[in-house]
C-alpha cells in the first residue's frame, strides 16, 4: 500500500486498532506522513539496523488485551510472546526486552505478581532477559487495568537476511498450526456470549521454532507473525509489499472445531481472527519438505502445514481456492469483525 | 439475511437450554419452540432457538435425487 | 460434499434449456454463500443469479436511521445494536461514528442482552435498535412480552421489522424485472412456512425454491427451479427440508402477531412498501422508541447517483452502479448495499471485484 493517500477521517475508532485496512490506512497515510523514513517504511515486524558491521533487529509492541487473564495465557505471556515472537521473524538471536507497565490505580497487587510471574516463566523458555524498564501509575479510568509495553533487540546471525523483499514465485507458504484459536478464546470470554468451550490461546514464544528451522535449511525467504487481522491480513501484507500473487488452499488451512462453532455462532471468518503464536513462512519449494518436518518436530508446530505457494510477480492478489474448487480473492478487513446476526 | 446455525440440545431448563455444536456450548432461549426435546436439534438464531432440524437431513438429499433421476 | 455438488450440476446441466435465465436469490445469506464459495463459476454463462432485498441492514431506510441518531443525539440512553447495523450511513453520520465520539452504544448478539441490561439497570434507558425479517421479529416479541411482564419502564425497541413476502409482490409486478426463478430465504422461512411464497407461482407462474445455505443446497436448489421451469410447473418447493415445514413455526409467528401490528414500511432502495413493516400494538406503546422520543422533520438525504435501488431489485449488477469500489467501498459506503457484509455490493466487492468469475 504506497499510494499514500489523505488521512479522511475525523476521528480515531477502535477499527483504526484492528490491524485491518484502516490500521493500514493510519499508518501509511498519517504517521509514516509525519515519520516515515527509509526503515520505517519497510513495515516489517521488525527494523533491521545496520551498525558496526553487526545487523540488529528493533521491534515494540504495546498491549491491551481485555479480559488480562484468558485461557491459555494472560497479558504477561502475550507481552512477552509479541515482541519475541516479532524478533524471530529476522531469525535473530535476542539480547533483551524492555518492559513498560502503565496502571490503573486500585488494581489489584495479586493480579501484578501472577501477571509477573508469568512474563518471568515466558521470558525464561524464550531465553531472553529483561534488561530496562519502566513502571507508571495512573488515575482511576485513565487506562484500563493494565497496559503493557515490550521492546525488543535482537542481533542477526552473519549471512541471515529474512526479508519480504526474497520472497520469489514457486515458495511455499507454511504455518504452524491451525488459526483463530488466541481471537477466538478472547472473545469467547465475554460474558454476554455465555459461550463453554475449551479453547486457549496460541500464545507461544516462536523463537526456538524459528531457530531450528533456519538451522536446517538456507532458502527460508521470510517470516511473520500472524497476529492482528490473522493470517488474510497477512498474506494481503505480504503479497502487496512483494508484489507477488498468492494462492492457498482452504483444506490446508487447519481451524479446530471449537473456532469453526463459535466463528458460525457470530458470523466472523477466522482467517481474518487473531492468533499469538503462528509463524507464516515462505520457504523455497525445494526446502519446504526439510522445513515442514523441522516444524511439526517443535511442541508449538505440531499441526503445520504448507498452505499455499506464492504466484508470480506483478499482481498482489491472494486467491483462496475453496474445498469446492471454485477460487476467490481474499481482501482486508475492514472495520471492525463484529458478531452479525444477518 | 439471517445467520442461523445447528446445535444439538443437551440440557432444558424453563425457557433455555444449553445446545453444542462443534464442541461449544450455549445457553439458548428455546420459548419459540416449546415441543423441544433433550437430543433434538435446533436452529440457533441471535441466541434463540427457532426451529428444530431434522436429523435426516442426508436422506431429505437422497430425495431430490430420486426424483431427478425418474424425470 | 463434492459428490452432493458434482450430481447437483449434473442435474442443473439435465434441466438446463439455454435459454437465459435470471434467479434471484431473495436472502443476503444466500449472496454472501454464493459468493463466498464462488458459486457461479459452477454454473452454466446461460443462468444468472441476482441479488435480491434480503439484507435487512440494506433495506433500513435513512429515514430510521436518521431518527436514531436523533433520539441518540437528545436522549441519554444506552443502545443495543446488532453488529452489521452501526456501519450503516445516515444521512451526517452512523451509529460507529457516534460511538467513537463517546455514545453509550453496545454491540449484542441477542435482543436478551439489551433486556438483561434493562433489568439490571433500571435507572438507565435502554433502546434496542430492532431490525430484521421474520426470523428475527419473533425473538423481539419475546423480549418485548418479558419487558412487560416485569413491568420495565426503561426499555423501549425502535422498530425496523420488515416482511418478505410484500417486497416479492412488489418485486414480480415491477414489469421492468424479468425474473424466472426465486431461491426463497431458508431461515425466513423456517418461520412462515411455504405458504406465503405461493402467489408468485400461482399468480405469476414463477418457480420458487426454499434454499439451505451450503454450497450443494443451493446448487440442488437451483435444478429445482430449472426443472419447474423445463417441465413448466411452477410451484413453491422446499429443499431445505430439515428446518423447513410448510406450515413453519406457528408458535413464533403467533408471538410476531401477539406484540406486532402490519404497518407500511419504508425500503431503502424499494420505497414506502403498504404492509411490509410490523409496528408495536398499542398494548406495548411504552415500549414503542418511535412514540416517546418522537422527532420533528427528518429529510434524509442521500447521493443520487447511488444505485442501490437497482440493485435490489435486480436490475444492476453492482459494479454498473457509477460508484461501486469508487465513491462506494466497504470502508466508505454510500448506500447500505456496500455497509452490511451480506450486502450485494459487498459481497461483489469482497469476492468477485476481480471478475474471477468461470475462470
Amino acid at each position: 500500500m504506497n499510494n499514500r493517500k489523505k488521512f479522511e477521517d475525523q476521528i480515531i475508532q477502535l477499527s483504526h486498532g484492528d490491524g485491518g485496512l484502516k490500521t493500514s490506512q493510519l499508518i501509511n497515510n498519517l504517521i509514516l506522513d509525519y515519520l516515515g523514513n527509509s526503515t520505517l517504511n519497510k513495515m516489517e515486524d521488525s527494523a533491521i539496523i545496520e551498525t558496526g558491521g553487526s545487523r540488529l533487529a528493533f521491534t515494540t509492541d504495546s498491549f491491551v488485551v481485555n479480559p488480562i487473564f484468558f485461557p491459555g495465557g494472560d497479558i504477561g505471556k502475550l507481552s512477552i510472546c509479541g515482541t519475541v515472537n516479532d524478533l524471530a521473524t529476522t531469525g535473530c538471536t535476542a539480547l533483551g526486552l524492555s518492559f513498560s507497565l502503565i496502571m490503573e490505580e486500585g488494581f489489584p497487587t495479586k493480579h501484578l505478581k501472577k501477571i509477573l510471574a508469568s512474563i518471568k516463566a515466558t521470558s525464561l523458555e524464550a531465553g531472553v532477559n529483561i534488561i530496562t524498564g519502566d513502571t507508571k501509575v495512573v488515575e482511576k479510568g485513565s487506562v484500563d487495568k493494565i497496559f503493557i509495553n515490550t521492546s525488543g533487540l535482537g542481533i542477526i546471525k552473519h549471512g541471515l537476511s529474512l526479508s519480504t523483499e526474497k520472497i520469489k514465485a514457486g515458495d511455499k507458504i507454511i504455518i504452524n498450526g491451525p488459526i483463530g484459536d488466541h481471537g477466538i478464546s478472547i472473545l469467547s470470554q465475554r460474558e454476554e456470549f455465555n459461550f463453554k468451550s475449551n479453547i486457549i490461546s496460541d500464545c507461544a514464544p516462536l523463537n526456538s521454532m524459528v531457530d531450528e528451522i533456519i538451522s536446517r535449511s538456507r532458502r527460508i525467504h521470510a517470516l511473520r507473525d500472524a497476529t492482528r487481522g490473522g493470517l488474510a491480513t497477512v498474506l494481503l501484507e505480504m503479497a502487496d509489499t512483494s508484489n507477488h500473487s498468492m494462492n492457498v488452499y482452504s483444506k490446508n488451512i487447519k481451524v479446530t472445531n471449537e473456532v469453526k462453532g463459535i466463528c458460525d455462532f457470530l458470523g466472523l471468518d477466522p482467517l481474518y481472527i487473531a492468533n499469538e503464536g503462528k509463524m507464516v513462512m515462505f520457504v523455497d519449494a525445494r526446502d519446504a519438505d526439510i522445513v515442514l518436518k523441522t516444524i511439526r518436530q517443535n511442541k508449538y508446530g505440531q499441526q503445520a502445514s504448507i498452505i499455499g505457494e506464492v504466484g508470480p510477480k506483478g499482481s498482489c492478489s491472494v486467491i483462496l481456492n475453496t474445498e469446492i474448487g471454485t477460487r476467490r480473492m481474499l481482501d482486508m478487513q475492514y472495520g471492525e469483525q463484529l458478531p452479525r446476526i444477518c | 439475511m439471517c445467520l442461523a446455525i445447528p446445535a444439538k440440545v443437551i440440557k432444558i431448563e424453563n425457557n433455555s437450554a444449553e445446545v453444542e455444536t462443534l464442541g461449544v456450548t450455549k445457553t439458548v432461549d428455546i420459548t419459540l419452540i416449546p415441543e423441544v426435546r433433550q437430543d433434538d436439534y435446533v436452529l440457533v438464531h441471535a441466541g434463540f432457538a427457532i426451529q428444530i432440524v431434522e436429523k435426516e437431513d442426508a436422506l431429505a438429499v437422497q430425495g431430490y435425487w430420486k426424483e431427478f433421476a425418474d424425470d | 460434499m463434492i459428490d452432493t455438488l458434482q450430481q447437483a450440476k449434473s442435474f442443473i446441466q439435465k434441466y438446463n434449456t439455454h435459454q437465459p435465465v435470471n434467479i434471484m436469490e431473495v436472502c443476503g445469506t444466500h449472496t454472501m454463500a454464493i459468493s463466498r464459495h464462488g458459486l457461479r463459476q459452477l454454473l452454466p454463462p446461460n443462468i444468472n443469479l441476482i441479488s435480491g432485498p434480503g439484507c435487512p441492514v440494506c433495506v433500513t431506510s435513512a429515514y430510521d436511521i436518521d431518527w436514531i441518531l436523533e433520539i441518540i443525539k437528545n436522549h441519554e440512553l444506552k443502545l443495543f445494536s446488532f453488529g452489521d447495523m452501526i456501519r450503516v450511513p445516515g444521512t451526517e453520520s452512523s451509529l460507529l461514528e457516534q460511538k467513537s465520539q463517546g455514545k453509550d452504544i453496545t454491540i449484542c448478539y441477542s435482543p436478551t442482552d439489551a433486556l438483561n441490561y434493562a433489568v439490571k439497570n433500571p435507572h438507565k434507558k435502554v433502546l434496542f435498535v430492532a431490525i430484521g425479517f421474520e426470523t428475527t421479529t419473533p425473538l423481539s416479541s419475546v423480549v418485548i412480552k418479558r419487558a412487560a411482564e416485569y413491568d420495565l419502564n426503561n426499555f423501549f425497541i425502535f422498530s425496523t421489522h420488515k416482511l418478505v413476502p410484500p417486497a416479492l409482490k412488489l418485486l414480480v409486478e415491477d414489469k421492468q424485472l424479468n425474473i424466472n426463478g426465486f431461491l426463497c430465504p431458508g431461515h425466513v422461512s423456517a418461520i412462515i412456512g411455504s405458504e406465503p411464497y405461493n402467489f408468485i407461482p400461482e399468480n405469476y407462474g414463477i418457480p420458487c425454491v426454499i434454499s439451505g445455505f451450503e454450497p450443494a443446497d443451493i446448487m440442488i436448489s437451483i435444478a429445482m427451479i430449472l426443472r419447474q421451469l423445463k417441465f413448466n410447473q411452477p410451484e413453491t418447493q422446499i429443499q431445505y427440508k430439515s428446518v423447513v415445514k410448510p406450515e413453519g413455526n406457528l408458535v413464533a409467528v403467533k408471538n410476531i402477531y401477539d406484540v406486532f401490528l402490519k404497518a407500511d414500511s419504508r425500503w431503502r432502495g424499494l420505497g414506502p412498501i403498504a404492509g411490509s413493516g410490523l409496528e408495536l400494538k398499542p398494548d406495548y406503546n411504552r415500549f414503542d422508541a418511535k412514540l416517546n422520543f418522537p422527532v420533528k422533520d427528518i429529510m434524509p438525504k442521500q447521493n443520487p447517483a447511488c444505485d442501490c435501488g437497482n440493485v435490489l431489485k435486480g436490475l444492476k449488477k453492482p459494479p454498473e452502479c457509477k460508484l461501486f469500489a469508487k465513491l462506494c467501498t466497504p470502508q466508505n459506503p454510500v448506500g447500505p448495499c456496500m455497509v452490511s457484509s451480506e450486502g450485494s455490493c459487498a459481497a461483489y466487492y469482497r469476492y468477485e471485484r476481480f471478475n474471477l468469475e468461470r475462470t
